[in-house]
């Protein structure tokens, strides 16, 4: 009787498990379907087909989307997939096998991580740059008005975490003021002693920003604009702060090489520079 | 294990037949990633020196702490919870037991939202703390709370299947001996449902040890503070240490998983003594 009710309780939580494992190995990147491509050679240019899987950083989530719809109207026989996730775990990823065909990363870190080891076709090229800035929930209960509250006793900061992009330019930043006389050293001790969660991603940051759960984070400017009703914005000094570097290249083991370099070009072209401009992003040169 | 009864039977046999491909098939899928991360583990270099770094150390103490106390929390809500359940009919009896099921079929992102939402600093609940001083997020408290949320169901829910099985007759001797109920319960009662609340407080404690999405939503992620195994796990795999670090802390998941679930069987089935 007993054996028999704990039989009919673990089946459910293995059952629930493999429905998890399952649903997860069906919601990852198919692979692009292979492309017929007989008329290479020819002069005329053939029709882009198939799938390519882009992996990109967070905080491009609005800009690509808009990049990708333009895009596939161009060029309707390309469907193109996301995977975003912060640079750094989508360089693991990469890294681990994972099929994707196009890389843009937040920072020149991870996407090097991948060079180094010749997972990239060719070299990456800059496309867009943006800027950190302090982001306070609409309300500032905190009372933060300038980089230096963040030191503040009391304050709750939250950052990505430090491979994270976002999460290094942050503590570069800090590093950057508590070198500077007016913040002096015990700066940075004091501002990583608030901190209270290294977060998965720059997105991750921003929602606890926008539930006021945290009093202070360190994102983008582009993603502080794609919730202005919720948060404000610190400008962090020039001297001190760290432009973001956004590299973009083909994954070497792409099965679709041509859609993904044509996504690229169309990345760099005027049509994808629109989009990021619209996006609050800074040309790349 | 082959039901012998059914030995000499042909159609048995067959079913048996039938069912064995399924079942190897099954016993593979779920074996193979493991021993696959157990020969990573023993090949990749890495790992060793990552089993002992405070990374993982700090992370395992963490886990432990707060598991242990969510399971104590668990017992001292879930034991009266579950005998209420079993052996009273009271109003609200049906959506009390809906309630006590809800979680344990919730993603557990969905109980870090709502924690979060109730919780929070501007929660329900959590914006009257606030006023009191007292804040939730990003304490190992919220890491507690996430796993009690999310794990005592399955205390409770082993729990009262345990004390449903128990004959009442029992109990109604005891009392008619002129035993108090309160004796009644500790001396008669749980004993006699001691193997339900032990394999009911073994799966409370390994859900809670392995909560993730509930605590990364509701309680943040900081070394020593909220960063429990699973939670290392994830940061390892997307940092530097990349796999290696993922890959050591998944193995001391793996191995206090297996020696649980080893000690829960036995402690199981040894009042039974036919197995």
């Amino acid at each position: 009787m007993r054996a028999g009710e704990k039989g009919r309780r673990l089946p459910l939580v293995v059952a629930l498990g493999l429905v998890t494992v399952l649903a997860a190995a069906c919601g990852g990147n198919a692979t692009p379907a292979s492309t017929a491509t007989a008329a290479a050679t020819t002069p005329a240019v053939p029709p882009l087909a198939g799938k390519i899987s882009v992996f990109a950083a967070s905080s491009l989530t609005e800009a690509f989307k808009t990049i990708a719809a333009d895009f596939q109207k161009a060029n309707p026989g390309v469907t193109v997939e996301f995977n975003f996730a912060a640079s750094s775990a989508l360089a693991t990823q990469i890294d681990q096998a994972a099929p994707a065909d196009v890389f843009a990363s937040a920072d020149t870190a991870n996407m090097t991580k991948l060079t180094d080891k010749s997972q990239i076709d060719g070299a990456p090229v800059t496309f867009a740059k943006n800027l950190p800035v302090i982001v306070i929930p609409a309300d500032n209960k905190a009372g933060i008005a300038s980089p230096k509250d963040l030191s503040k006793a009391g304050v709750k900061l939250v950052l990505a975490g430090p491979d994270v992009p976002i999460g290094n330019y942050a503590r570069q930043i800090i590093d950057k003021l508590a070198a500077t006389p007016e913040y002096g050293a015990a700066y940075k001790d004091a501002t990583l002693k608030n901190l209270v969660s290294n977060e998965q991603n720059v997105r991750a940051v921003l929602t606890k920003i926008e539930l006021g759960e945290a009093d202070a984070g360190i994102v983008y400017k582009t993603d502080a604009l794609v919730s202005k009703e919720k948060v404000k914005t610190v400008a962090i000094p020039d001297a001190a702060n760290v432009i973001a570097v956004y590299p973009i290249g083909v994954v070497k083991t792409t099965k679709n090489k041509d859609a993904a370099a044509a996504f690229i070009k169309f990345v760099t072209s005027a049509q994808g520079q629109a989009a990021l401009k619209a996006a609050g992003f800074d040309p790349a040169s | 294990m082959v039901d012998r009864r059914g030995a000499g039977n042909p159609r048995t046999w067959s079913l048996t037949a039938l069912f064995v491909s399924p079942t190897l098939l099954f016993a593979a899928f779920v074996l193979v990633p493991l021993v696959a991360l157990a020969v990573r583990g023993w090949r990749d270099g890495e790992v060793a020196g990552q089993l002992t770094s405070p990374f993982v150390l700090q992370a395992l103490r963490l886990s432990v702490v707060t598991s242990t106390l969510s399971l104590v929390l668990a017992l001292l809500l879930g034991v009266p919870a579950a005998y209420l359940l079993a052996r009273v009919r009271f109003p609200g009896h049906r959506l009390m037991t809906i309630l006590v099921e809800l979680p344990m079929v919730l993603p557990p992102t969905v109980a870090g939202v709502a924690l979060l939402v109730a919780f929070g600093r501007r929660g329900v609940i959590g914006s009257v703390l606030s006023d009191m001083g007292l804040e939730l997020a990003f304490t190992t408290t919220a890491v507690v709370l996430a796993q009690l949320f999310v794990a005592a169901p399955f205390l409770v829910r082993s729990l009262q299947a345990g004390f449903e099985a128990i004959d009442p007759t029992y109990e109604d001797v005891s009392r008619t001996l002129g035993v108090s109920e309160w004796r009644t319960f500790w001396r008669v009662t749980l004993p006699l449902a001691r193997p339900a609340l032990l394999s009911g407080a073994v799966l409370c404690w390994t859900r809670a040890l392995s909560e993730l999405g509930a605590t990364l939503i509701f309680a943040g992620n900081f070394e020593g503070r909220t960063q429990t195994m699973p939670l290392a796990i994830i940061t390892a795999f997307e940092s530097r240490a990349g796999l290696s670090g993922a890959i050591a802390l998944s193995l001391v998941l793996l191995a206090v998983a297996l020696v649980l679930l080893v000690l829960a069987r036995f402690a199981h089935f040894r009042p039974r003594g036919d197995l």
